[in-house]
Protein backbone atom coordinates (compact mmCIF):
# COMPACT_ATOMS: atom_id res chain seq x y z
CA UNK A 1 0.00 0.00 0.00
CA UNK A 2 1.61 3.59 -1.03
CA UNK A 3 -0.24 6.83 0.02
CA UNK A 4 1.08 9.80 -1.78
CA UNK A 5 -0.30 13.07 -0.44
CA UNK A 6 0.58 16.15 -2.17
CA UNK A 7 3.88 15.73 -2.93
CA UNK A 8 6.10 18.13 -4.72
CA UNK A 9 10.21 17.17 -5.50
CA UNK A 10 12.56 19.35 -7.34
CA UNK A 11 16.09 19.14 -8.51
CA UNK A 12 17.68 22.11 -7.94
CA UNK A 13 15.75 24.13 -9.72
CA UNK A 14 14.02 22.46 -11.99
CA UNK A 15 9.98 21.72 -10.43
CA UNK A 16 10.20 18.07 -11.64
CA UNK A 17 6.80 16.92 -9.41
CA UNK A 18 3.83 18.67 -8.60
CA UNK A 19 1.38 18.34 -5.97
CA UNK A 20 0.71 14.64 -6.51
CA UNK A 21 -1.85 12.96 -4.35
CA UNK A 22 -2.62 9.07 -5.06
CA UNK A 23 -3.46 6.22 -3.30
CA UNK A 24 -2.23 2.58 -4.46
CA UNK A 25 -3.91 -0.02 -2.30
CA UNK A 26 -2.24 -3.43 -1.66
CA UNK A 27 -2.95 -5.85 -4.76
CA UNK A 28 -3.50 -3.06 -7.61
CA UNK A 29 -1.58 -3.36 -10.63
CA UNK A 30 -1.35 0.14 -11.64
CA UNK A 31 0.73 1.55 -14.85
CA UNK A 32 2.49 5.21 -15.24
CA UNK A 33 2.50 6.14 -18.26
CA UNK A 34 4.09 9.49 -19.39
CA UNK A 35 6.67 10.82 -21.75
CA UNK A 36 10.22 11.24 -21.44
CA UNK A 37 11.15 13.44 -18.72
CA UNK A 38 7.70 13.73 -17.52
CA UNK A 39 8.80 12.28 -14.14
CA UNK A 40 8.53 8.75 -13.20
CA UNK A 41 11.64 7.76 -12.35
CA UNK A 42 11.60 9.91 -10.19
CA UNK A 43 8.33 9.45 -8.19
CA UNK A 44 9.44 5.47 -8.45
CA UNK A 45 12.89 6.75 -6.64
CA UNK A 46 10.53 8.52 -3.92
CA UNK A 47 8.82 5.01 -3.02
CA UNK A 48 11.93 3.22 -2.54
CA UNK A 49 12.93 5.72 -0.39
CA UNK A 50 16.04 6.75 -2.72
CA UNK A 51 14.00 10.44 -2.69
CA UNK A 52 12.41 12.21 -0.62
CA UNK A 53 9.40 14.77 -1.10
CA UNK A 54 10.58 18.33 -0.82
CA UNK A 55 7.26 18.97 0.82
CA UNK A 56 4.21 16.19 1.51
CA UNK A 57 4.26 12.65 2.48
CA UNK A 58 4.77 9.30 0.72
CA UNK A 59 3.34 6.42 3.05
CA UNK A 60 4.75 3.05 2.30
CA UNK A 61 2.56 0.16 4.50
CA UNK A 62 1.90 3.32 6.57
CA UNK A 63 5.45 4.01 7.43
CA UNK A 64 7.21 7.63 6.02
CA UNK A 65 9.78 7.37 3.34
CA UNK A 66 11.23 10.84 5.54
CA UNK A 67 11.59 8.31 8.45
CA UNK A 68 15.39 7.46 7.93
CA UNK A 69 15.53 4.57 10.87
CA UNK A 70 12.79 2.58 8.83
CA UNK A 71 14.58 3.34 5.39
CA UNK A 72 15.48 -0.32 5.20
CA UNK A 73 11.95 -2.00 6.15
CA UNK A 74 10.75 0.23 3.44
CA UNK A 75 13.36 -0.29 1.22
CA UNK A 76 12.68 -4.79 1.53
CA UNK A 77 9.24 -4.43 0.65
CA UNK A 78 9.37 -2.25 -2.14
CA UNK A 79 11.38 -4.14 -4.82
CA UNK A 80 12.69 -2.03 -7.78
CA UNK A 81 13.73 -3.13 -11.36
CA UNK A 82 15.63 -0.97 -13.66
CA UNK A 83 15.66 -0.21 -17.11
CA UNK A 84 19.12 -0.57 -18.45
CA UNK A 85 19.77 -4.81 -17.43
CA UNK A 86 23.53 -4.41 -17.10
CA UNK A 87 23.38 -1.33 -14.68
CA UNK A 88 21.30 -3.33 -12.02
CA UNK A 89 23.10 -6.88 -11.41
CA UNK A 90 25.92 -6.58 -9.20
CA UNK A 91 27.98 -9.74 -8.51
CA UNK A 92 29.55 -11.60 -11.25
CA UNK A 93 27.41 -14.84 -10.70
CA UNK A 94 23.46 -14.86 -10.76
CA UNK A 95 22.64 -16.70 -8.40
CA UNK A 96 24.73 -14.47 -5.77
CA UNK A 97 23.47 -11.29 -7.24
CA UNK A 98 20.01 -12.94 -6.62
CA UNK A 99 20.96 -13.57 -3.01
CA UNK A 100 22.58 -9.69 -3.03
CA UNK A 101 19.73 -7.80 -1.00
CA UNK A 102 18.66 -11.01 1.22
CA UNK A 103 23.07 -10.84 1.87
CA UNK A 104 22.28 -6.97 2.25
CA UNK A 105 19.82 -7.66 4.82
CA UNK A 106 21.43 -10.36 6.91
CA UNK A 107 19.46 -13.57 6.12
CA UNK A 108 20.79 -16.62 7.45
CA UNK A 109 22.43 -18.54 4.40
CA UNK A 110 20.56 -21.64 4.51
CA UNK A 111 17.62 -19.05 3.77
CA UNK A 112 19.26 -17.52 1.24
CA UNK A 113 19.70 -20.56 -0.09
CA UNK A 114 16.04 -21.70 0.09
CA UNK A 115 14.55 -18.07 -1.27
CA UNK A 116 17.53 -17.96 -4.11
CA UNK A 117 16.44 -20.89 -5.60
CA UNK A 118 12.73 -20.82 -5.38
CA UNK A 119 13.27 -17.30 -7.29
CA UNK A 120 15.29 -18.17 -9.86
CA UNK A 121 12.45 -21.36 -10.34
CA UNK A 122 9.64 -18.82 -10.52
CA UNK A 123 11.46 -16.80 -13.34
CA UNK A 124 12.42 -19.95 -15.07
CA UNK A 125 16.51 -19.17 -14.77
CA UNK A 126 17.23 -22.43 -12.78
CA UNK A 127 19.78 -23.58 -14.76
CA UNK A 128 21.53 -20.97 -15.23
CA UNK A 129 22.22 -20.25 -11.19
CA UNK A 130 26.09 -20.23 -11.39
CA UNK A 131 26.32 -18.60 -14.95
CA UNK A 132 28.64 -15.46 -15.48
CA UNK A 133 25.13 -12.93 -16.24
CA UNK A 134 27.48 -11.17 -18.62
CA UNK A 135 26.25 -14.15 -21.11
CA UNK A 136 22.76 -13.75 -20.49
CA UNK A 137 20.22 -12.34 -23.16
CA UNK A 138 18.75 -8.74 -22.07
CA UNK A 139 15.76 -10.41 -21.09
CA UNK A 140 17.39 -13.12 -19.10
CA UNK A 141 19.14 -10.32 -17.25
CA UNK A 142 16.06 -8.55 -16.32
CA UNK A 143 14.75 -11.89 -15.24
CA UNK A 144 17.77 -12.27 -13.18
CA UNK A 145 17.07 -8.86 -11.17
CA UNK A 146 13.74 -9.66 -11.00
CA UNK A 147 14.78 -12.43 -9.04
CA UNK A 148 16.65 -11.14 -6.82
CA UNK A 149 13.49 -8.85 -6.21
CA UNK A 150 11.32 -11.93 -5.41
CA UNK A 151 13.98 -13.50 -3.07
CA UNK A 152 13.31 -10.07 -0.87
CA UNK A 153 9.89 -10.83 -0.72
CA UNK A 154 8.27 -7.45 -0.85
CA UNK A 155 4.69 -7.08 -1.48
CA UNK A 156 5.48 -3.93 -3.61
CA UNK A 157 7.14 -4.08 -6.80
CA UNK A 158 7.93 -1.36 -9.20
CA UNK A 159 9.38 -1.49 -12.93
CA UNK A 160 11.09 1.47 -13.96
CA UNK A 161 10.89 1.10 -18.05
CA UNK A 162 11.70 -2.57 -17.15
CA UNK A 163 11.15 -3.88 -20.78
CA UNK A 164 12.59 -0.61 -22.60
CA UNK A 165 15.71 -2.05 -23.92
CA UNK A 166 14.39 -5.78 -24.90
CA UNK A 167 13.42 -7.06 -27.81
CA UNK A 168 9.49 -8.58 -28.42
CA UNK A 169 10.19 -11.66 -27.00
CA UNK A 170 11.96 -10.41 -23.95
CA UNK A 171 9.43 -7.93 -23.31
CA UNK A 172 6.29 -10.49 -23.23
CA UNK A 173 8.50 -12.66 -20.63
CA UNK A 174 9.06 -9.78 -18.36
CA UNK A 175 5.02 -9.23 -18.56
CA UNK A 176 4.07 -12.35 -18.27
CA UNK A 177 6.00 -12.38 -15.26
CA UNK A 178 4.93 -9.32 -14.03
CA UNK A 179 1.20 -10.33 -14.11
CA UNK A 180 1.94 -13.78 -12.40
CA UNK A 181 3.31 -11.69 -9.39
CA UNK A 182 0.01 -9.76 -9.26
CA UNK A 183 -1.78 -12.59 -9.20
CA UNK A 184 0.40 -13.76 -6.68
CA UNK A 185 -0.95 -10.60 -4.47
CA UNK A 186 1.89 -7.94 -5.24
CA UNK A 187 1.03 -4.71 -5.54
CA UNK A 188 2.63 -3.63 -9.05
CA UNK A 189 3.77 -0.22 -10.20
CA UNK A 190 4.70 -0.48 -13.54
CA UNK A 191 5.86 2.32 -15.65
CA UNK A 192 6.62 2.56 -19.28
CA UNK A 193 5.73 4.91 -22.06
CA UNK A 194 4.71 2.60 -24.40
CA UNK A 195 0.68 2.62 -23.49
CA UNK A 196 0.04 -0.92 -24.98
CA UNK A 197 2.08 -2.37 -22.24
CA UNK A 198 -0.59 -0.90 -19.91
CA UNK A 199 -3.52 -2.65 -20.92
CA UNK A 200 -3.01 -5.44 -18.76
CA UNK A 201 -3.05 -2.89 -15.66
CA UNK A 202 -6.21 -2.65 -13.23
CA UNK A 203 -5.19 1.41 -13.15
CA UNK A 204 -3.30 3.77 -15.34
CA UNK A 205 -2.26 6.98 -14.35
CA UNK A 206 -0.88 9.38 -16.74
CA UNK A 207 1.83 12.28 -15.67
CA UNK A 208 2.94 15.30 -17.92
CA UNK A 209 5.41 17.54 -16.84
CA UNK A 210 5.23 16.25 -13.34
CA UNK A 211 1.54 16.66 -12.87
CA UNK A 212 -0.89 13.77 -12.57
CA UNK A 213 -3.64 14.81 -15.51
CA UNK A 214 -4.84 11.25 -15.98
CA UNK A 215 -6.07 8.40 -13.72
CA UNK A 216 -8.39 5.33 -14.14
CA UNK A 217 -8.81 1.75 -15.69
CA UNK A 218 -6.86 1.49 -19.03
CA UNK A 219 -10.26 1.62 -20.80
CA UNK A 220 -11.64 5.45 -19.53
CA UNK A 221 -8.31 6.67 -19.37
CA UNK A 222 -7.21 5.33 -23.41
CA UNK A 223 -10.69 7.62 -24.06
CA UNK A 224 -9.27 10.91 -23.18
CA UNK A 225 -7.57 10.89 -26.82
CA UNK A 226 -6.98 14.96 -26.80
CA UNK A 227 -5.43 14.85 -23.35
CA UNK A 228 -2.91 11.73 -24.43
CA UNK A 229 -1.59 13.37 -27.43
CA UNK A 230 -1.34 16.65 -25.06
CA UNK A 231 0.45 14.08 -22.46
CA UNK A 232 3.07 13.73 -25.06
CA UNK A 233 2.12 9.64 -25.09
CA UNK A 234 0.68 7.32 -28.31
CA UNK A 235 -2.29 5.36 -28.07
CA UNK A 236 -2.09 1.52 -28.90
CA UNK A 237 -2.25 1.00 -32.89
CA UNK A 238 -5.59 -0.76 -32.66
CA UNK A 239 -6.99 1.55 -30.48
CA UNK A 240 -6.05 4.44 -32.63
CA UNK A 241 -7.92 2.74 -35.53
CA UNK A 242 -11.15 2.58 -33.40
CA UNK A 243 -11.73 6.33 -31.59
CA UNK A 244 -11.12 7.25 -35.25
CA UNK A 245 -13.41 5.38 -36.74
CA UNK A 246 -15.62 7.19 -33.80
CA UNK A 247 -16.47 2.93 -31.95
CA UNK A 248 -14.63 3.87 -29.17
CA UNK A 249 -11.86 2.27 -27.27
CA UNK A 250 -10.22 -1.21 -28.07
CA UNK A 251 -7.46 -2.27 -25.91
CA UNK A 252 -5.91 -4.86 -28.58
CA UNK A 253 -6.61 -6.37 -32.14
CA UNK A 254 -9.10 -8.64 -31.24
CA UNK A 255 -11.31 -6.18 -29.23
CA UNK A 256 -10.64 -3.70 -32.51
CA UNK A 257 -11.72 -6.09 -35.00
CA UNK A 258 -15.15 -7.01 -32.62
CA UNK A 259 -15.84 -3.35 -32.51
CA UNK A 260 -15.27 -2.93 -36.50
CA UNK A 261 -17.69 -5.74 -37.48
CA UNK A 262 -20.57 -4.68 -34.76
CA UNK A 263 -20.24 -1.66 -36.42
CA UNK A 264 -21.02 -2.96 -40.17
CA UNK B 1 41.49 -7.32 -39.83
CA UNK B 2 44.59 -9.53 -37.59
CA UNK B 3 45.06 -6.15 -35.89
CA UNK B 4 41.22 -6.14 -34.51
CA UNK B 5 41.47 -9.62 -33.81
CA UNK B 6 44.61 -9.16 -31.64
CA UNK B 7 42.90 -6.36 -29.55
CA UNK B 8 40.10 -8.48 -29.06
CA UNK B 9 43.04 -11.21 -27.56
CA UNK B 10 44.26 -8.96 -25.59
CA UNK B 11 41.31 -7.86 -23.92
CA UNK B 12 39.58 -11.64 -23.86
CA UNK B 13 43.05 -12.18 -21.46
CA UNK B 14 42.20 -9.92 -18.69
CA UNK B 15 38.60 -11.19 -19.04
CA UNK B 16 39.29 -14.83 -18.13
CA UNK B 17 42.08 -14.14 -15.98
CA UNK B 18 44.12 -17.65 -15.11
CA UNK B 19 41.26 -19.81 -13.84
CA UNK B 20 41.29 -23.08 -15.76
CA UNK B 21 38.08 -24.92 -14.59
CA UNK B 22 38.82 -28.78 -13.80
CA UNK B 23 37.78 -30.76 -11.21
CA UNK B 24 41.14 -31.88 -9.01
CA UNK B 25 41.27 -32.23 -5.51
CA UNK B 26 43.53 -28.72 -5.72
CA UNK B 27 39.78 -27.06 -7.81
CA UNK B 28 38.08 -28.16 -4.43
CA UNK B 29 39.70 -27.31 -1.59
CA UNK B 30 38.78 -24.35 0.60
CA UNK B 31 40.16 -21.16 -0.98
CA UNK B 32 40.93 -19.39 1.94
CA UNK B 33 43.37 -22.50 2.97
CA UNK B 34 45.28 -22.11 -0.74
CA UNK B 35 45.63 -18.74 -0.20
CA UNK B 36 47.24 -20.04 2.91
CA UNK B 37 49.36 -22.57 1.85
CA UNK B 38 50.29 -20.26 -1.27
CA UNK B 39 51.21 -17.84 0.77
CA UNK B 40 53.55 -20.31 3.22
CA UNK B 41 55.20 -21.42 -0.13
CA UNK B 42 56.07 -18.37 -1.26
CA UNK B 43 57.96 -17.19 1.87
CA UNK B 44 59.68 -20.29 2.07
CA UNK B 45 60.62 -20.01 -1.70
CA UNK B 46 62.47 -16.98 -0.19
CA UNK B 47 63.84 -18.52 2.29
CA UNK B 48 65.46 -21.50 0.03
CA UNK B 49 69.57 -21.41 0.50
CA UNK B 50 70.83 -24.95 -0.77
CA UNK B 51 69.86 -26.83 -3.63
CA UNK B 52 68.64 -29.66 -1.85
CA UNK B 53 66.39 -27.04 -0.74
CA UNK B 54 64.94 -26.62 -4.07
CA UNK B 55 65.13 -30.04 -5.03
CA UNK B 56 62.77 -30.66 -2.78
CA UNK B 57 60.45 -27.49 -3.18
CA UNK B 58 60.63 -28.47 -7.22
CA UNK B 59 59.57 -31.80 -6.21
CA UNK B 60 56.98 -30.49 -4.27
CA UNK B 61 55.54 -27.43 -6.96
CA UNK B 62 55.64 -30.67 -9.70
CA UNK B 63 53.63 -32.85 -7.65
CA UNK B 64 50.87 -29.82 -7.22
CA UNK B 65 51.19 -29.15 -11.16
CA UNK B 66 50.46 -32.62 -11.44
CA UNK B 67 47.49 -32.36 -9.15
CA UNK B 68 45.71 -29.47 -10.64
CA UNK B 69 45.22 -31.68 -13.55
CA UNK B 70 45.87 -28.21 -15.39
CA UNK B 71 47.93 -28.39 -18.48
CA UNK B 72 51.92 -28.21 -18.24
CA UNK B 73 51.71 -26.02 -21.39
CA UNK B 74 49.64 -23.69 -19.34
CA UNK B 75 51.99 -23.13 -16.65
CA UNK B 76 55.19 -22.50 -19.30
CA UNK B 77 52.85 -19.90 -20.54
CA UNK B 78 52.64 -17.97 -16.73
CA UNK B 79 56.26 -17.41 -17.40
CA UNK B 80 56.51 -16.20 -20.42
CA UNK B 81 56.35 -12.63 -19.03
CA UNK B 82 58.86 -13.63 -16.97
CA UNK B 83 61.27 -14.16 -19.33
CA UNK B 84 62.82 -11.21 -19.60
CA UNK B 85 62.98 -10.29 -15.89
CA UNK B 86 64.80 -13.77 -15.80
CA UNK B 87 67.41 -13.31 -17.89
CA UNK B 88 68.18 -9.50 -16.65
CA UNK B 89 68.61 -10.56 -12.95
CA UNK B 90 70.41 -13.75 -14.21
CA UNK B 91 73.24 -11.87 -16.32
CA UNK B 92 73.12 -9.24 -13.33
CA UNK B 93 73.80 -11.23 -11.07
CA UNK B 94 76.20 -13.22 -12.83
CA UNK B 95 78.40 -10.28 -13.28
CA UNK B 96 77.89 -8.68 -10.31
CA UNK B 97 79.04 -11.01 -8.12
CA UNK B 98 82.42 -11.03 -6.34
CA UNK B 99 84.53 -14.30 -5.83
CA UNK B 100 86.44 -16.89 -7.69
CA UNK B 101 86.65 -16.52 -11.42
CA UNK B 102 85.95 -18.74 -13.93
CA UNK B 103 85.86 -16.79 -17.37
CA UNK B 104 87.06 -13.39 -17.81
CA UNK B 105 86.54 -11.14 -20.98
CA UNK B 106 87.41 -7.27 -21.27
CA UNK B 107 85.74 -5.80 -17.67
CA UNK B 108 83.47 -8.82 -17.16
CA UNK B 109 84.07 -11.40 -14.43
CA UNK B 110 81.92 -14.22 -14.51
CA UNK B 111 82.41 -15.89 -10.83
CA UNK B 112 81.67 -19.12 -9.56
CA UNK B 113 79.28 -17.54 -6.93
CA UNK B 114 78.08 -15.09 -9.58
CA UNK B 115 76.50 -18.43 -11.57
CA UNK B 116 75.52 -19.48 -8.38
CA UNK B 117 73.46 -16.74 -7.69
CA UNK B 118 72.02 -16.00 -11.03
CA UNK B 119 70.85 -20.08 -10.78
CA UNK B 120 69.19 -20.11 -7.75
CA UNK B 121 67.53 -16.43 -8.76
CA UNK B 122 66.08 -17.69 -11.50
CA UNK B 123 65.08 -21.15 -9.84
CA UNK B 124 63.21 -18.66 -7.02
CA UNK B 125 61.32 -16.61 -9.85
CA UNK B 126 60.30 -19.69 -11.61
CA UNK B 127 58.91 -21.43 -8.49
CA UNK B 128 57.14 -18.25 -7.34
CA UNK B 129 55.22 -17.51 -10.72
CA UNK B 130 54.41 -21.27 -11.13
CA UNK B 131 53.21 -21.64 -6.98
CA UNK B 132 50.83 -18.52 -7.55
CA UNK B 133 49.70 -19.58 -11.00
CA UNK B 134 48.55 -22.69 -9.33
CA UNK B 135 46.49 -21.04 -7.21
CA UNK B 136 44.95 -18.71 -9.69
CA UNK B 137 44.43 -21.88 -12.21
CA UNK B 138 42.56 -23.49 -9.80
CA UNK B 139 40.34 -20.60 -7.86
CA UNK B 140 37.81 -18.67 -9.73
CA UNK B 141 38.48 -15.00 -9.23
CA UNK B 142 35.35 -14.82 -7.52
CA UNK B 143 35.68 -17.44 -4.82
CA UNK B 144 39.61 -15.92 -4.66
CA UNK B 145 37.57 -12.36 -3.83
CA UNK B 146 35.51 -14.23 -1.33
CA UNK B 147 38.05 -15.50 0.44
CA UNK B 148 40.32 -12.42 0.41
CA UNK B 149 37.59 -11.02 2.07
CA UNK B 150 37.44 -12.90 4.71
CA UNK B 151 41.34 -13.20 5.20
CA UNK B 152 41.16 -9.79 5.74
CA UNK B 153 38.38 -9.42 7.66
CA UNK B 154 40.41 -9.26 11.02
CA UNK B 155 42.00 -6.47 9.68
CA UNK B 156 38.87 -4.14 10.24
CA UNK B 157 40.47 -4.14 13.59
CA UNK B 158 42.92 -1.47 12.39
CA UNK B 159 40.37 0.47 10.15
CA UNK B 160 41.34 -1.76 6.70
CA UNK B 161 38.39 -1.84 4.61
CA UNK B 162 38.21 -5.32 3.64
CA UNK B 163 34.53 -5.56 3.10
CA UNK B 164 34.87 -2.41 0.76
CA UNK B 165 37.89 -3.54 -1.43
CA UNK B 166 36.38 -6.93 -1.90
CA UNK B 167 33.26 -5.29 -3.49
CA UNK B 168 35.12 -3.30 -5.69
CA UNK B 169 37.07 -6.44 -6.68
CA UNK B 170 33.69 -8.40 -7.03
CA UNK B 171 32.38 -5.09 -9.48
CA UNK B 172 35.20 -4.94 -11.65
CA UNK B 173 34.71 -8.64 -11.78
CA UNK B 174 31.51 -8.34 -13.23
CA UNK B 175 31.75 -5.03 -15.49
CA UNK B 176 35.18 -5.84 -17.19
CA UNK B 177 33.37 -8.36 -19.39
CA UNK B 178 30.37 -5.79 -20.19
CA UNK B 179 32.75 -2.40 -20.96
CA UNK B 180 34.79 -4.88 -22.86
CA UNK B 181 31.69 -5.65 -25.25
CA UNK B 182 31.02 -1.84 -25.24
CA UNK B 183 34.81 -0.82 -26.53
CA UNK B 184 34.36 -2.96 -29.11
CA UNK B 185 31.28 -1.99 -30.36
CA UNK B 186 32.31 1.40 -29.87
CA UNK B 187 35.48 0.03 -32.25
CA UNK B 188 33.33 -1.25 -34.96
CA UNK B 189 30.93 1.69 -34.83
CA UNK B 190 33.68 4.29 -35.38
CA UNK B 191 35.63 1.72 -37.71
CA UNK B 192 32.60 1.96 -40.19
CA UNK B 193 32.75 5.90 -40.15
CA UNK B 194 36.37 5.07 -41.63
CA UNK B 195 38.52 5.67 -38.22
CA UNK B 196 41.77 3.20 -38.73
CA UNK B 197 43.14 1.44 -35.80
CA UNK B 198 45.28 -0.93 -37.50
CA UNK B 199 47.67 1.07 -38.85
CA UNK B 200 50.48 3.55 -38.73
CA UNK B 201 52.95 4.34 -35.63
CA UNK B 202 52.11 3.08 -32.33
CA UNK B 203 51.98 6.56 -31.57
CA UNK B 204 49.31 7.17 -34.41
CA UNK B 205 47.29 3.85 -33.26
CA UNK B 206 47.00 4.95 -29.67
CA UNK B 207 45.56 8.27 -30.64
CA UNK B 208 43.25 6.75 -32.62
CA UNK B 209 41.96 5.03 -29.29
CA UNK B 210 41.34 8.06 -27.64
CA UNK B 211 37.80 8.29 -29.53
CA UNK B 212 36.94 4.96 -27.89
CA UNK B 213 38.20 5.90 -24.65
CA UNK B 214 36.38 8.86 -24.15
CA UNK B 215 32.70 7.81 -24.53
CA UNK B 216 33.97 4.37 -22.77
CA UNK B 217 34.72 6.74 -19.47
CA UNK B 218 31.78 8.83 -19.54
CA UNK B 219 29.51 6.05 -19.75
CA UNK B 220 31.31 4.16 -17.25
CA UNK B 221 30.37 7.06 -14.73
CA UNK B 222 26.29 6.40 -15.74
CA UNK B 223 26.49 2.49 -15.65
CA UNK B 224 28.56 3.28 -11.79
CA UNK B 225 25.57 6.09 -10.80
CA UNK B 226 22.89 3.53 -12.26
CA UNK B 227 24.53 0.78 -10.15
CA UNK B 228 25.25 2.29 -7.05
CA UNK B 229 21.35 3.40 -7.31
CA UNK B 230 20.17 -0.15 -8.07
CA UNK B 231 22.66 -1.15 -5.42
CA UNK B 232 20.47 1.39 -2.58
CA UNK B 233 17.46 0.29 -3.49
CA UNK B 234 18.48 -3.47 -3.04
CA UNK B 235 19.18 -2.59 1.02
CA UNK B 236 23.20 -2.30 0.33
CA UNK B 237 24.43 -0.45 3.29
CA UNK B 238 28.09 -1.36 3.19
CA UNK B 239 30.11 -4.43 4.84
CA UNK B 240 28.09 -4.48 8.31
CA UNK B 241 25.64 -7.01 9.47
CA UNK B 242 25.60 -8.64 5.80
CA UNK B 243 25.31 -12.44 5.44
CA UNK B 244 26.59 -14.62 2.43
CA UNK B 245 24.63 -17.20 0.35
CA UNK B 246 27.87 -19.51 0.49
CA UNK B 247 29.81 -19.83 3.69
CA UNK B 248 32.53 -21.91 2.90
CA UNK B 249 33.04 -24.88 5.20
CA UNK B 250 36.70 -26.11 6.23
CA UNK B 251 36.37 -30.22 6.35
CA UNK B 252 38.79 -32.65 6.60
CA UNK B 253 40.80 -32.81 3.14
CA UNK B 254 41.31 -28.94 3.96
CA UNK B 255 43.17 -29.92 7.35
CA UNK B 256 45.21 -33.07 5.13
CA UNK B 257 46.19 -30.60 2.90
CA UNK B 258 47.66 -27.72 5.97
CA UNK B 259 49.03 -30.53 7.57
CA UNK B 260 51.17 -31.85 4.17
CA UNK B 261 51.81 -27.83 3.48
CA UNK B 262 53.33 -27.62 7.07
CA UNK B 263 55.16 -30.99 6.99
CA UNK B 264 56.92 -29.86 3.88
CA UNK B 265 57.47 -26.54 4.78
CA UNK B 266 59.35 -27.38 7.98
CA UNK B 267 61.20 -30.03 6.10
CA UNK B 268 62.76 -28.03 3.52
CA UNK B 269 63.82 -25.75 6.52
CA UNK B 270 65.21 -28.17 8.60
CA UNK B 271 66.92 -30.29 5.99
CA UNK B 272 70.22 -27.90 6.15
CA UNK B 273 70.70 -28.57 9.06
CA UNK B 274 71.66 -32.15 8.91
N1 LIG C 1 19.69 13.76 -10.98
C1 LIG C 1 19.02 14.75 -11.62
N2 LIG C 1 19.42 16.02 -11.50
C2 LIG C 1 18.76 17.02 -12.14
N3 LIG C 1 17.70 16.82 -12.93
C3 LIG C 1 17.26 15.57 -13.11
C4 LIG C 1 17.89 14.46 -12.46
N4 LIG C 1 17.24 13.35 -12.81
C5 LIG C 1 16.24 13.72 -13.63
N5 LIG C 1 16.24 15.05 -13.80
C6 LIG C 1 15.27 15.81 -14.60
O1 LIG C 1 14.01 15.62 -14.04
C7 LIG C 1 13.03 15.46 -15.04
C8 LIG C 1 12.25 14.19 -14.81
O2 LIG C 1 13.12 13.09 -14.91
P1 LIG C 1 12.65 11.59 -14.78
O3 LIG C 1 13.86 10.76 -14.92
O4 LIG C 1 11.85 11.44 -13.55
O5 LIG C 1 11.73 11.43 -16.05
P2 LIG C 1 11.12 10.11 -16.69
O6 LIG C 1 9.66 10.35 -16.82
O7 LIG C 1 11.56 8.93 -15.93
O8 LIG C 1 11.75 10.12 -18.13
P3 LIG C 1 12.25 8.90 -19.03
O9 LIG C 1 11.05 8.40 -19.76
O10 LIG C 1 13.24 9.55 -19.93
O11 LIG C 1 12.86 7.87 -18.12
C9 LIG C 1 13.77 15.47 -16.37
O12 LIG C 1 13.57 16.72 -16.96
C10 LIG C 1 15.20 15.29 -16.01
O13 LIG C 1 16.01 16.04 -16.85
MG1 LIG D 1 12.77 7.21 -16.35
Amino acid sequence: MIEIKDLTFAYEEKQVLKNISLDIPQGQFIAILGHNGSGKSTLARMMNALLVPDSGELLVNGVNTKDEARMMEIRRSVGMVFQNPDNQIVAAIVEEDVAFALENLGVESSEIRRRVDLALEEVGLSDYATHAPHYLSGGQKQRVAIAGVIAMQPNIIVLDEATAMLDPKGRRDILALVEDMHKKGKTIVYITHNMSEAIKADRVIVLDEGELVLDGTPREVYANTSAIVDAGLELPRPCQVTTALGLGVALDIDESVELINASK
Amino acid sequence: MPRKEAWGAVFKDITLGQYFPEDSILHRLDARIKLGICFALLIVIFMLKSYLQYGIMMLAIFILILMSKVPLSLYLKSLRPMVILILFTGIINMLMTDGQVIYQFWVFKITYEGVTMAAQMLLRIVLLVVASAILTYTTSPIVLTGALESLLKPLRVFKFPAHEVAMMMTIALRFIPTLIDEADKIIKAQTSRGADFSTGSPMVRAKALVPVLIPLFVNSFRRADELAVAMEARCYNGGDGRTSLHVPRIIARDYVACAVCVLVCAGVLVVNYY
